[in-house]
């Protein structure tokens, strides 16, 4: 009897979780279309900060940010590699000092070595924050496409990537 | 090393063959689902905000930023202290997983509103490998009415 009593109650209980696992389902499955539609042809690679190495064959684009530890290790993993060009596009959302830290990356002389710099040695950008940047028109840009979240990476001729690949489970470790 | 054979493989993969999507993290959770937050009246005048985080999640303490529902920033703010996190890049930083619970004094003429709405903006990360952008959201609490106003 107390059974029969506690099966429909549970039910009730059981539906407006539902409800809300399947919204959230459904505002990821919509981000992740928004993401995924994003074409390399339109991704505006005139704001990255390209390095090329060897034949420059292969190609990748990643949304990263100064403060994100994640968007470092792939960076450290992909310095590794040759016959490849990749576009690093400022993303500059994590911690606010990450603005102000990505616009004295672009003013930078050398703006590919003050980012590898910064990213794979600590060196901070010793250059002034103050000339013309494509920072707030790249944020705008990547927010606008569902990039909610660094690194997102893009491969010529395949579909966005979250995060550093095979990290899973290591990544937290202390070291 | 493994990984890096992993993203090596990625990239050929990348350079014109078979099969996408091999690395992508598989069930990212979105951040609102990743740090849920809440918030409730401890008395009149404290509120608890209290985030549930998903496992494999963190959030950092020294991203949160709590304020009115007009922007204005709440000064009584009391963040437990942090699991130390030591990160190769990033240094020293104080890190949450599971739940933590911040403890909030509200002023008086918002506790005599009898209801507030807190913003709340956060930071987080996933072990998948993975940063989140801040996360702003907005929980209203219900306040109780003190004895001595009327």
């Amino acid at each position: 009897m107390r059974r029969l009593i506690a099966l429909p109650f549970l039910l009730v209980l059981a539906v407006p979780a539902a409800a809300d696992e399947a919204a959230v389902r459904r505002m990821m499955q919509e981000r992740q279309r928004k993401l995924t539609a994003v074409k390399w042809e339109s991704l505006p690679l005139q704001w990255a900060i390209t390095t090329v190495r060897d034949s420059g064959r292969r190609k990748i684009a990643i949304l990263s940010d100064p403060n994100c530890p994640y968007c470092k290790r792939l960076e450290e993993d992909l310095a590794k590699l040759d016959d490849i060009t990749v576009h690093i596009l400022p993303y500059a959302v994590v911690k606010p000092e990450s603005v102000r830290q990505a616009k004295a990356l672009w003013c930078s002389k050398d703006r590919a070595k003050a980012w590898n710099d910064l990213m794979l040695r600590r060196i901070e950008p010793q250059a002034a924050p103050d000339c013309d940047t494509p920072i707030e028109k790249l944020a705008e840009f990547a927010r606008r496409m569902g990039a909610n979240s660094t690194p997102t990476w893009f491969l010529e001729k395949r579909r966005a990537l979250l995060g550093r690949p095979a990290s899973g489970g290591r990544a937290e470790s202390p070291r | 090393m493994l990984r890096n054979l992993a993203l090596a493989a990625l990239l050929a993969v990348a350079a014109g063959h078979a099969s996408a999507q091999l690395f992508a993290p598989q069930g990212i959770l979105e951040p609102e689902k990743a740090f849920r937050i809440s918030a409730r009246a401890l008395d009149e005048h404290h509120v608890e905000v209290e985030f549930r985080i998903a496992e494999g999640y963190y959030l950092y303490r020294d991203r949160f930023s709590l304020a009115t529902e007009s922007g204005k920033p709440l000064a009584e703010v009391e963040i437990p202290r942090g699991k130390l996190k030591e990160d190769q890049f990033l240094g020293k930083s104080e890190t949450f997983r599971d739940l933590v619970r911040i403890r909030v004094t509200v002023s008086a003429s918002d506790a005599a509103r009898g209801t507030m709405k807190l913003k709340v903006t956060s930071q987080g990360c996933s072990d998948q490998g993975l940063c989140y952008l801040p996360l702003e959201q907005i929980v209203q609490v219900g306040l109780p009415r003190s004895r001595i106003e009327r």
